[in-house]
């Protein structure tokens, strides 16, 4: 019985200990993930991905590039109830799936037509909507938004950030 | 109370902090006009099938019924043992991940995965008490497996080892730097130690103590610097398998 046990976490270790990639080809098993876990938390420091979008007017005046995502707020009952914080959490994931994505890209391939791009866009959609509540929209100042996603380097000394993809215009009422 | 009753119980509560935190967001619309039918479809080219069921469980309305089926399905497979119930709550919790393109909440979604495949499994024995054992071997080999994986996959990491990966984690988490900590270096190695020396907490009684305990407040700081109650939630529920498994093997 003991050395079957022993057999059985040895099976398991290396069956998740194998490494699995995210490109367009494996999507399918990426999506699977839940079933076949890996453990490979926090495995190794990376850029922050930043994502940052701004809007267009009817006038064709824009404003600055600002932060979608918003900062979470963590109380002491978030131990027990955190919607809001893991969705942000789920949103930052996301993310960075599309930056796996847009480094898998192959040349025949248009990022546009990757789920993780579609719902990185309706995150942007999301979150300005809400900013927009808050005033911009009575002003009827939206027309159209575009997102940028950059890499930002912070924990060398050179402090740097990289512009990966830059999106096309797109109109609030087209999603 | 038995380990096994104290599993379920646990087991309960991860499913209900799941079923009130989705249901809320559902409630809010957000999370239904971001991970929308048409934002997935392009993930299931060729699983026409599939992607028809997800785009159906993706309408708010659906979305709920799953959410709460679900939720109530676990209740009954953790009282009646029931092999279709869990099988049911297996094939409706996959959908429901399938949403969020995988998973909501990283690991702790697949942990929460493998306590469901550990009670479907155990529902299959015909002798109750052994299929109670087989559940809480499952889940205690892949807790353990979980602390030391994630122990080897940091310590090969030369960033883990100088103390900058955590530093860096928790200047990147959605809270961004507000949280203060210091000597990363020896908390580095501490975590990695822990992890690392996680199946010790298997062969003696003092150390089975000392890394239950300590793994409470290692969760609960996971919780604190990177918000991941789930995580907290899901984790401590596999002590009592845990704890299960270290008695098995002390006592053969």
């Amino acid at each position: 019985m003991q050395e079957n046990f022993l057999i059985y976490v040895l099976i398991i270790g290396i069956l998740v200990l194998l490494p699995r990639k995210t490109g367009k080809n494996k999507q399918f098993l990426f999506l699977l993930r839940a079933f076949i876990p890996t453990w490979r938390f926090f495995e190794d420091i990376g850029d922050q991905p930043l994502l940052e979008a701004r809007i267009q007017n009817q006038n064709g005046e824009t404003t600055q590039w600002e932060t979608v995502i918003p900062k979470g707020n963590l109380k002491p009952n978030h131990f027990f109830w955190n919607p809001e914080n893991n969705k942000l959490i789920a949103y930052q994931t996301t993310l960075t799936h599309l930056i796996f994505d847009l480094n898998e890209l192959l040349e025949n391939q248009n990022i546009e037509t990757f789920s993780s791009f579609l719902v990185v866009k309706n995150i942007t959609r999301e979150n300005l909507l809400i900013t927009l509540a808050k005033g911009f929209e009575e002003n009827g100042y939206a027309n159209k938004f575009q997102f940028k996603i950059s890499l930002k380097s912070d924990f060398s000394s050179k402090k740097s950030k990289l512009d990966l993809l830059i999106s096309p215009w797109y109109k609030f009422e087209d999603l | 109370m038995s380990l096994f009753l104290l599993t379920q119980i646990l087991l309960s509560l991860v499913a209900l902090i799941h079923f009130f935190e989705l249901m809320s967001l559902s409630f809010q619309m957000s999370i239904h006009r971001v991970w929308n039918c048409g934002s997935l479809t392009p993930d299931y080219v060729n699983h026409k099938f599939i992607k028809g069921l997800v785009c159906k469980v993706s309408q708010p309305n659906l979305f709920r019924w799953t959410l709460s089926l679900r939720t109530l399905l676990v209740f009954i497979g953790l009282v009646w043992n029931s092999t279709l119930a869990w099988t049911a709550v297996l094939i409706l919790s996959l959908f429901l991940v399938l949403i969020f393109r995988g998973t909501f909440n990283g690991g702790s979604d697949s942990l929460f995965f493998i306590f469901l495949w550990g009670f479907w499994g155990g529902s299959f024995f015909s002798d109750p008490v052994l299929g109670q054992k087989f559940t809480l071997f499952w889940i205690s080999v892949f807790s353990v497996t979980s602390y030391f994986i994630a122990g080897i996959i940091k310590i090969v990491k030369p960033n883990w080892r100088n103390g900058k990966a955590l530093k860096v984690f928790i200047s990147q988490t959605i809270f961004g730097s507000t949280r203060k900590l210091f000597g990363f270096f020896i908390l580095s190695w501490l975590t990695m130690s822990w992890e690392l020396g996680f199946p010790f907490a298997l062969f003696f009684k003092s150390s089975t103590l000392i890394f239950l305990t300590s793994g409470i407040f290692f969760h609960f700081g996971v919780f604190y610097f990177f918000g991941l109650n789930r995580f907290f939630w899901t984790w401590i529920a596999t002590y009592p398998s845990i704890y299960y498994l270290s008695l098995w093997i002390q006592t053969n």
